[in-house]
Parts: structure tokens; C-alpha cells; sequence
């Protein structure tokens, strides 16, 4: 269960059954049936449209979600190499805020000994 | 319709809604690019969103190949391609997820720190603000021997009036008699008057108070005539006083204090035939009405 809401709904919307571990989609098959079902009958070729409506329809919906949620996108557009890099940063960056407020608490110690 | 949803807000659902009224990708993308070029950017460098725009393609592709009954096995082949680097970036959505929980902890921490070290660094600017305020330990050093030099150079004069103004209060003057006047604010002649009186008339028994005891009174009688000669030059004084406040009458006034051994010798033996009710009279005309 993904904790971030923009990545859950886009997760949720490509992959509706929460099947973790199947790593393909489900549009796959549906197009092959749909292509078999045209073999089968080839007047209603133009019946691939109409089946393959709520993959695009999935597919823009995911696009929107990624468009708009700002939190969402700024999260997807770093790979995760990336963020590993951006975490370490930042773990060394408070590693520096913690040592300075150590440094500090030290100092004004020294000066209620001095009292 | 579109205007209509334009003017719509952004909840959720009518994010969704929007999405499956419009029929192209295009109308997502120039939403992108109205929100400003950085949000392009980014959604540039999300993978997932090139993905999905290649799946919508390549479907619309084949969609349109399986139309013209010209069905091409590559754009099939292209699309499995598409599917599968979709959801290999979907399966990372864990990663992302995990990375997104660890950056808000981070942030937690650094945001508590900064509050933290603001509220330090606060309070040890309120502290140097108290400790300028408080004088600086040289100045006051110097301050000090200052006064001190000052006091230890106390003029006499300055001191014997002090010492003046003190004895006023040691004790109450002899010539208070609570029993005569009535309320306590009641006027009496000051304190400084009454002890001039009281030293006059003193002086003029300085013999006296000076003699030793057991000292013959070989000059006694001298020391009365000049006694008497002294209450005349007391009562030309007094007469000089009464004409500097017309209207009193002299024989109103009464001596608050007699020194002398003989009360008879009072400077105001000449009225010795008034009766005794009134020499008992207050000095009323010491009543200044302004000052109640």
C-alpha cells in the first residue's frame, strides 16, 4: 500500500486489482482478445476502438493525476538514483545542523560552568 | 462543455472527469504548459508520463492500421515495448514511495532543528540584549569611588546643617504643650522661630546657664538689671513686629515660652491686669487660613 496519494492513484488506476506481483498489464491481453475477436469476425474491425476506449481512457486519466499534482510530478521527474543522492545531501546537511546545535549547546555549558 | 469544466474546481473528481472528456493528449500537455514552463520540465523528466503518452500513440496507431485492415506487426511489437517499460516504472513506484516517506522525515527533522536552533539563537539574543543594558562592572567601579571621594570630602558647614535639620526631630520641642492646642493640625509657630526664641531668651541668661554650681551669685543683682535692660530691647522688637502686622492687637500676644525664674518679669509684665482667662487665649492670629 503506497503512503504518497498521487503515486496510489496512479498505481490503482494501471493496475486496479492490487496484484503486486504481476508485473504486466492487463491491456495486453484485453487488445490480443480484441484482435482475435476481429480475426474471428472481420466486419467488426471497427469494434478495436470502442474496446480499447477505457485503456486510453486509463492512460489520460493517469497523465492528468501526473499533470496536475504538483507533489507527485516533482517526485517522478528524479530518477531514483537521484533522489538517493538528494537524500544523502540532506542527511549530511542535518548531520551539520545537529553538529552546530551540539557546538552551541556545548558553548553556553561552558559558560554556565564559568558562572 | 469545456468552459463549463474550466470554471469547475480541481477536486479529484472533476480531474477525472475532465480527463475523460477530453479526447487528446494535447489538451493535457497545453494544461502543462499554461501552469508555466517549469512544470514542462519536469513533467519532461517523468518517465512514466512519456510512457503513457507513447502507449496512447502507439494504440492509436494500431487502432487506425487495424482500420484500413493493414494491421502492422511492428507497432504491435512497439507496444508491447511501450507496456513494458510502463509498468517496470510502476513496479518503482514503491521505490518512489519509500524515498517520498524518507524526504518528509528529513524535512520534519531539519524543520525541528531549525525551531530549535532559532529558539536558542532567540533567547541568547534576549540575554545579550538584557546583559548591554546593565552597566559595565569599570563604570560602576569608578562610580562608586567617585561617591566615595565626594563623601569623604563633607563640607562642615554643610554638615552642621544637616546635624540642624536632624535635631528638629530628636525630640519635641519644650514648648509644645499638647494640652493647649486643640486639633492635631492645629497652626503653632514654627519650629525654627520657637527655637530662636528660645535661644534669644537663653542668651539672655547665658550667666546663669553657665554658672557653676555652688558659684557665689556675687553678680546676681547685675545680671537682672541687665536682664531687664535686655526684655525692653525685646519689647521694642516686639513692637517693631506688631507694626509690621497692623490690626493685632499687642496685648493678644502671648510669650509661648518664659524662661525666666520670675514669671512676674515676663516681657509682658505690663499687662499683668488683664484677667487670667484670657492670657490663657491661643495664639490665634498664627492661623493662616491659606494654607488649609
Amino acid at each position: 500500500m503506497l503512503q504518497n496519494e498521487g503515486l496510489r492513484q496512479v498505481h490503482d488506476i494501471l493496475m486496479p486489482h492490487d496484484d503486486q506481483t504481476t508485473q504486466s498489464s492487463e491491456f495486453i491481453p484485453h487488445l490480443f482478445y480484441s484482435l482475435y475477436q476481429i480475426r474471428k469476425d472481420p466486419s467488426s474491425s471497427n469494434q478495436l476502438e470502442t474496446s480499447t476506449g477505457f485503456i486510453k481512457h486509463r492512460l489520460k486519466n493517469c497523465k492528468n493525476l501526473i499533470a496536475t499534482n504538483e507533489e507527485c510530478r516533482k517526485l517522478l521527474s528524479k530518477s531514483v538514483e537521484e533522489w538517493q543522492q538528494e537524500i544523502h545531501n540532506k542527511e549530511k546537511e542535518l548531520e551539520v545542523k545537529h553538529k552546530m546545535l551540539d557546538d552551541l549547546g556545548k558553548r553556553l555549558q561552558v559558560f554556565r560552568e564559568r558562572k | 462543455m469545456l468552459n463549463q469544466n474550466e470554471f469547475a474546481p480541481d477536486t479529484p473528481a472533476n480531474i477525472l472527469s475532465r480527463g475523460h472528456i477530453r479526447s487528446s493528449s494535447t489538451s493535457l500537455i497545453s494544461d502543462a504548459m499554461s501552469s508555466g514552463n517549469n512544470n514542462e520540465d519536469e513533467l519532461s523528466k517523468v518517465q512514466i508520463y512519456g510512457d503513457l503518452t507513447q502507449y496512447e500513440e502507439k494504440l492509436g496507431a494500431l487502432v487506425k492500421t487495424v482500420d484500413n485492415f493493414k494491421p502492422d506487426v511492428n507497432i504491435v511489437h512497439e507496444l508491447i515495448a511501450v507496456d513494458k517499460s510502463l509498468y517496470k516504472n510502476l513496479d518503482s513506484f514503491a521505490e518512489y514511495d519509500r524515498i517520498d516517506s524518507e524526504l518528509n522525515r528529513l524535512d520534519k527533522e531539519s524543520n525541528e532543528l531549525d525551531r530549535k536552533t532559532k529558539e536558542v539563537l532567540e533567547t541568547l539574543s534576549e540575554c545579550y540584549e538584557m546583559l548591554n543594558t546593565l552597566p559595565m562592572l569599570e563604570q560602576v567601579e569608578f562610580e562608586k569611588q567617585t561617591i566615595l571621594k565626594q563623601r569623604s570630602k563633607v563640607n562642615s558647614s554643610v554638615l552642621l546643617n544637616y546635624a540642624t535639620k536632624l535635631s528638629k526631630f530628636t525630640k519635641i520641642p519644650p514648648t509644645f504643650d499638647k494640652g493647649t492646642i486643640g486639633p492635631n493640625n492645629f497652626v503653632w509657630p514654627a519650629e525654627d522661630a520657637l527655637r530662636r526664641g528660645m535661644l534669644a531668651i537663653a542668651s539672655l541668661h547665658s550667666k546663669e546657664m553657665t554658672r557653676i554650681p555652688g558659684e557665689p551669685e556675687e553678680e546676681r543683682s547685675g545680671a537682672i538689671e541687665e536682664d531687664k535692660s535686655l526684655s525692653n530691647i525685646e519689647d521694642k522688637a516686639e513692637t517693631e513686629e506688631r507694626a509690621v502686622s497692623p490690626g493685632i492687637r499687642r496685648n493678644e500676644r502671648r510669650p509661648s515660652f518664659v524662661f525666666t525664674e520670675n514669671p512676674t518679669e515676663t516681657v509682658n509684665g505690663d499687662n499683668n491686669n488683664e484677667p487670667d482667662d484670657e492670657a490663657l487665649d491661643l495664639d490665634l492670629d498664627l492661623f493662616k487660613p491659606d494654607e488649609f
